[in-house]
């Protein structure tokens, strides 16, 4: 026999284990089942499923668990559908799975509404591939509508994402989210009220923006460090300013580029900033249709562009003027080599801004529907010309080099230098 | 709590009972797979303890261990285990990457409550106990939620709110909702470029002094001794090894580091759920800007408070960071899921460590 030093509760064990009982069963009586309250999950067994469903949730007394049950047992590629009505879920609902499809009765009828939520910073958040999300409203989350997480080809067709409260704080900042993504879609939807962006693409390609509806948000669609995106047939009114296309610094992925932006119908965006201090986006002035942040090689064509207080697009680089300053060696603060033609101008820079006001240095209103910042990246070879932003056959816009880089002291209103073109980009099929 | 589980577990480790093989084959270093397809539908069914089950007295096999930077979780109490299977060993390594872990592995995690804070002898409640499989060169979360009896534990994949009443230090009765997450919520922080990590066993966080025996030694050593290393592991004085955040040992900046990546590296590195934010909290960071210092948010919406970089050096209450840590908010807090009470001590060492920066770093 071992002769060891053992403590009052080492000796209490042994004598428990009663001589050799081996690996002893501690406790008796455990019939342990997967327990799924209050269940609103039909998976076919009784009455049949609507056609393409392989499960269909009701609202109840429990959505959050119902809802996120179907979810996590949702096989590979299976579609869970949600009946009409309205769920209420008080915590963020994750989708994993891979080719999963989460459908609405419609958009008007089936209403996931995140009044209530107190856990997860999005009302939806989608770590799968190949998911769609169709047919249904996002309502009032506290946080972001509806995150894609660095995923493969996510899909949001016919869905809402909106915020009851008119230009309030209270609302999240984005509706649409994906990051960091290779495949987004963004199709026949709609959002109102987002505090920051209502449709944002960050740091993806593969982007498809189309046919969405965007109004009451800060940003109505923000395309930020992300490179190849169309932007196509979208109608973005009544936001602080509606279409922006950004590149940030301090971030993975950096020198996005070559967003296609046609046939959008952008107007009237002059409601006020609403977006919390501190936030890039709180710096954008209201009242523009356009704005082209440190982003080269996008093509802004065929758009209408009407009725914005300030004007209807700056192009501008990252100015310690206007943003704050940063550390980020590689970052490239110059917007160059943009190509805007063909689009209708109307209707803007009655009552600008203040630091629209501001950059026109005395000039007076209306300000022209065209501003363009001029500065120059002297590190870079223009000789060809592939550099410079380029406008052509914009009907009889008006025009303004503000010259941000040299204090604005020596504008220009004339076209002419920068009446040009570039390669058209390939919209996406 | 915790003393008591060492002491079992040396108990068994030490006996020598003649007879007993046949009827737990599995006596060793290592254990057998329970029966059955897993995840169990009990914890009981695992058979990781002697006793009965609250007590947490691991059979041997169920190896305890410890960790430098423990991530908060409410002030929950917490019980670690390693379970090898049969023959299975552990490859460490020397720098912070993960430990390897041979199929069939299971780590364990009990959460509990002490019910008096002022005294962890009076007793405890077990909210839950997380298990991570290892599968196919992935890991697979699975969480057990304990009945109020005590007597059992259960699986439960959607996730749960436990109100947890315990009186606290000054002695006031308190009542705390707790969260018990989903599978999914599991990997809103264990999950990395697509496939899940264990967090706390790398070689920073493992190699710390522990007690065992009345003695303290090193736990890496220790966990050699009971053969869970391929290879004995490098001397520990010559591996990296993270400062407690709250001891006297180390600098500021050594603690401060420890307890971010504890506490917020899982995500806060390339490939984790924040990995896009840029803002990278891993102790090995070396670039300052990316670990937030003048770094201006991606998207920290309603998070900034108003301030406009993660952290500004010798101004805390103007760091977003502080912001964040600092808020229960569900769009505003860091982190983002799992608390729901906030980390004062935490707080306050962030705090103490972004006032101490050299404020020629500054962001104008």
């Amino acid at each position: 026999m071992v002769r060891l030093t053992l403590s009052f509760a080492g000796v209490l064990v042994l004598f428990g284990l009663g001589g050799c009982s081996g690996g002893g069963e501690a406790t008796a009586g455990e019939s342990g089942t997967v327990t799924v309250t209050e269940t609103a999950v039909t998976t076919g067994m009784g009455t049949p499923l609507p056609e393409g469903c392989d499960a269909l949730v009701e609202p109840g007394a429990d959505d959050p668990t119902t809802l996120q049950g179907a979810l996590l047992d949702a096989p590979d590629g299976s579609t869970v559908c949600m009946a009409a009505g309205t769920f209420s879920l008080n915590t963020e609902v994750s989708i994993s799975g891979n080719g999963v499809t989460l459908r609405g009765a419609s958009r008007a009828t089936t209403i996931l509404d995140f009044t209530t939520e107190d856990l997860g910073a999005n009302g939806i958040k989608v770590t799968g591939d190949d998911v769609t999300i169709t047919a249904l409203t996002v309502k009032d989350t506290p946080g972001d509508g509806i995150r894609g997480d660095e995923v493969k080809n996510i899909t949001y067709d016919d869905v809402a994402v909106i915020w009851t409260a008119v230009n309030s704080l209270d609302n999240g900042a984005y509706g649409f989210y994906p990051i960091g993504c290779t495949g987004v879609a963004i199709r026949n939807s709609l959002v109102i009220g987002a505090r920051d962006a209502g449709i944002y693409v960050g740091q993806s390609t593969g982007i498809v923006v189309e046919d969405n509806e965007a109004y009451g948000n800060v940003a109505g669609i923000e395309i930020e460090n992300s490179t190849g995106a169309t932007v196509r047939r979208n109608h973005a009114h009544d936001n602080t300013a509606g279409i922006l296309i950004f590149n940030l610094p301090g971030l993975p992925v950096k020198d996005g580029k070559q967003t296609l932006a046609y046939e959008n119908k952008v107007e009237n965006n002059n409601l006020d900033n609403f977006a919390k201090q501190g936030t890039v986006v709180a710096s954008v002035p209201p009242g523009l249709g356009f704005m082209i942040l440190a982003s080269d090689g996008n093509e802004i064509r065929d758009n209408t562009i009407t009725g914005h207080r300030s004007t209807g697009i700056v192009i501008a680089e990252y100015s310690d003027v206007l943003f704050e300053p940063f550390d980020d060696p590689e970052f490239d603060i110059y917007a160059q080599g943009n190509f805007v033609h063909h689009n209708i101008f109307s209707g803007n820079g009655a009552d600008p801004a203040e630091l629209i006001l501001f950059i026109m240095n005395g000039m007076p209103a209306p300000a022209p529907d065209i501003m363009l910042d001029g500065c120059i990246d002297a590190n870079v070879d223009n000789a060809d010309g592939a550099k410079t932003n380029c406008f052509f056959e914009n009907g009889g816009a008006t025009y303004l080099n503000f010259d941000l880089c040299g204090n604005l002291a020596m504008q220009s209103a004339d076209i002419l230098p920068v009446t040009c073109e570039h390669p058209a980009l390939t919209p996406a099929t | 709590m915790m003393k008591r589980t060492i002491w079992a577990a040396l108990a068994l480790m030490l006996v020598v009972t003649p007879g007993c093989d046949e009827a737990d084959p599995c006596d060793g270093p290592t254990r057998c797979q329970a029966p059955g397809v897993l995840p169990l539908a009990t914890l009981g069914e695992y058979d990781f303890f002697v006793g009965p089950m609250d007590q947490l007295a691991p059979k041997r096999g169920v190896v305890p261990y410890t960790v430098a930077a423990p991530l908060w979780s409410d002030h929950a109490g917490k019980d670690r285990f390693i379970v090898l299977p049969e023959g299975g060993k552990i490859d460490l390594r020397s720098d912070d990457g993960e430990w390897g872990f041979p199929e069939g592995t299971i780590l364990v995690k009990n959460f509990f409550f002490d019910h008096d804070r002022r005294d962890p002898t009076a007793g405890f409640r077990i909210i839950e106990t997380r298990l991570l499989l290892r599968e196919a060169g992935d890991w697979r979360a699975f969480t057990y939620v304990w009945n109020d009896e005590q007597t059992a534990a259960t699986l439960l994949r959607t996730g749960k709110r436990v109100n947890v009443e315990f009186k606290d230090l000054d002695g006031a009765s308190k009542t705390e909702e707790y969260i018990v997450p989903n599978d999914d919520q599991c990997s809103s922080c264990h999950e990395r470029d697509d496939v899940e990590h264990a967090l706390g066993l790398i070689t920073p966080q493992m190699n710390r002094m522990v007690e065992r025996d009345g003695k303290q030694v090193a736990q890496l050593t220790w966990l050699a001794g009971q053969e869970l290393f391929t290879a004995p592991p490098p001397d520990p004085a010559t591996l990296p090894g993270f400062i407690d955040p709250y001891g006297a040992a180390g600098t500021l900046d050594q603690r401060a580091r420890g307890y971010l990546h504890g506490n917020c590296a899982h995500c806060h590195q390339a490939g984790g759920g924040a990995g896009k934010s840029g803002l990278v909290f891993l102790a090995s960071e070396q670039d300052l800007a990316k670990v937030g210092v003048c770094k201006v948010p991606a998207a920290a919406g309603a998070g900034t408070g108003g301030n406009t970089h993660d952290i500004v050096p010798g101004k805390p209450d103007e760091s977003i960071v502080i912001y964040r840590m600092n808020s229960l908010d569900p769009e505003i807090k860091m982190p983002e899921l799992p608390n729901r009470v906030i980390d004062t001590a935490g707080l306050e060492l962030i705090r103490s460590w972004i006032a101490a920066m050299p404020v020629d770093l500054a962001c104008q």
